[in-house]
């Protein structure tokens, strides 16, 4: 049975605990740390991009200057995301080779996950894993994951969150929430969940973070024995820091062709009003997020909130997009009165082109 | 046309052309004389998943085997781009930086990554030929196959 070192810090700083994440990856690609789950807290709270991103088209910086939340880059993928003391870090650094983990990055996600899920049912929560990086309860979000490679190492990681202010991250993020009125940010509110509104009480931080390893003891196979950063790692991380301090990192790294451009329409459908709000990605015709509200009534309840989660980073392009939304439909049984496949994919479209309201 | 091998591993198929030279982080090279296009393989590709992002080294930059030339994301998932060959990068392919899902739809074709000038004609001779990349590729999703069927006892 494979031995895990266990290591639960005390809260960080963003640049902090994004150099320690390099620094961990580095020593365990070179094989001089054991595989690791790592617990993550940050003070002060702070929006993080991913690796790719470019903070001008996520980040609302003075929003964020004015409340004291830090701006950092993620050294993983992904989007967006807002951490403060309510969230809680994971983080599994390992081998690639790590009996279990699969070459494949969709069949990585779903088995890394399955170790969240399993934790999280310790706690009473029934959380599901959807694809393709989330983990869910009742279609709505309690937990985001995003990984990177270095070597023969990875690192996958992700957030739980416990007691959620999302209004700071509406406000400090570049949701596709901008134009919408009260009534509908408040339906965004729902698209995640924490475990304080899950439970109805919060649950200690030692709780948490037994169960988690519960899950991945179960999951992974192995024991885990807490541990402390090796004195390589606590090197490293002095030598570290400053960079990820720096303009350099937090804002030197962007893909140039990617942009960003929020578009909202309303469109009539037989069974009600559809009001689509995207943040689209013109340069690289991709949705990369969407926000879907309106007056109709979907069964089952939480398809649209499966549908919003399966366009993310999806092709923008006319015929994909109805082709995706019948397939979403077909699989997932999907019946809202007067309300097609085709109405909502010709909202989508519709909202993209800007050609109707 | 070209000769393609289709590699069929547990119910799974993967392209490998059989007139290019392959390495073990799942590049292929497309060598001429001192000139090399070099991009993901089918299998890599297929690892990898949609293509979201790609950045990569500025052209003229000096690539050194087994070290980072660019970055790939899909999903939420950040991978290094390791080079198979020592050279410099002649160019990249505006097209796959434009549109990184290109390597996902035509990975040895038009999803080309960059072309490189090689430090000799011999800096490809050590990467593997076809068959013994398909074989490589086999052992890989029989590990992977073995570890999720133990996963999904659990």
């Amino acid at each position: 049975m494979e031995k895990w070192r266990l290591i639960d810090s005390s809260p960080l700083t963003a640049a902090e605990n994004m150099a320690r994440d390099k620094v961990m990856l580095t020593t365990r690609s070179r094989n001089i740390t054991p595989d690791t789950l790592l617990f993550i807290e940050f003070a002060p709270h702070c929006a993080l991009v991913g690796y790719h991103q470019a903070i001008e088209l996520e980040i609302e910086e003075d929003y964020c200057l004015k409340h004291g939340i830090h701006i950092n880059r993620r050294i993983s993928g992904g989007g967006a995301i807002y951490m403060d003391e309510g969230v809680l870090g994971w983080a599994i650094f390992a081998g690639r080779n790590t009996p279990g983990i699969p070459a494949n990055l969709d069949e990585m996600y779903a088995y890394l996950c399955t170790s969240v899920v399993v934790g999280l049912s310790k706690l009473g929560v029934q959380a599901k894993y959807r694809p393709k990086n989330d983990i869910e309860v009742d279609g709505r979000k309690i937990s985001g994951t995003g990984g990177t490679a270095m070597g023969e190492a990875i690192l996958y990681h992700g957030t739980v969150l416990v007691d959620f202010n999302v209004d700071i991250m509406i406000h400090c993020l570049k949701l596709p929430v901008k134009k919408l009125e009260d009534k509908q940010i408040q339906t965004y509110r729902q698209r995640v969940t924490s475990l304080r509104g899950i439970l109805g009480y919060k649950p200690s931080l030692p709780t948490i973070k037994n169960a988690l390893q519960e899950g991945f003891s179960e999951v992974l196979g192995g024991t885990f024995t807490k541990g402390s950063l090796a004195d390589e790692e606590e090197g490293l991380l002095n030598q570290e820091i400053p960079f990820f301090r720096s303009e350099e990192w937090i804002r030197g790294r962007k893909v140039p062709s990617q942009n960003s451009a929020l578009k909202v329409r309303d469109y009539k459908a037989p069974g009600g009003l559809i009001r689509v709000s995207v943040l689209l990605d013109q340069s690289r015709k991709r949705i990369k997020s969407a926000f879907i509200t309106g007056d109709f009534f979907a069964y089952p309840e939480r398809s649209i909130l499966d549908l919003e989660a399966f366009l993310k980073n999806s092709s923008s392009l006319s015929s994909d997009i109805h082709m995706n939304v019948l397939n979403f439909f077909n699989e997932h049984n999907v019946k809202i009165p007067g309300v097609d496949a085709d109405h909502i994919g010709e909202a989508l479209c519709q909202t993209i082109s800007g050609t109707a309201r | 046309m070209t000769d393609l091998l289709d590699k069929q591993t547990q119910n799974r198929n993967w392209l490998i052309q059989k007139d290019l030279k392959y390495d073990t982080n799942n590049f292929w090279v497309n060598v001429d004389g001192k000139i090399a296009y070099i991009g993901l393989t089918d299998y890599g590709q297929w690892t990898i998943g949609d293509v979201l992002y790609l950045d990569l080294e500025p052209e003229g930059t000096a690539i050194v085997k087994g070290q980072k030339f660019g970055s790939i994301e899909s999903g939420k998932w950040v991978g290094n781009l390791l080079s198979p060959v020592d050279g410099v990068i002649e160019k990249n392919n505006a097209l796959v930086l434009a549109n990184p899902q290109q390597i996902n739809i035509d990975p040895y074709g038009a999803g080309w990554i960059i072309r490189a000038e090689l430090e000799s004609e011999k800096a490809a001779e050590s990467l593997l030929d076809y068959m013994v990349y398909a074989l490589w590729v086999e052992k890989q999703v029989e590990r992977d196959s073995l570890q999720y069927g133990e996963m999904a006892t659990h």
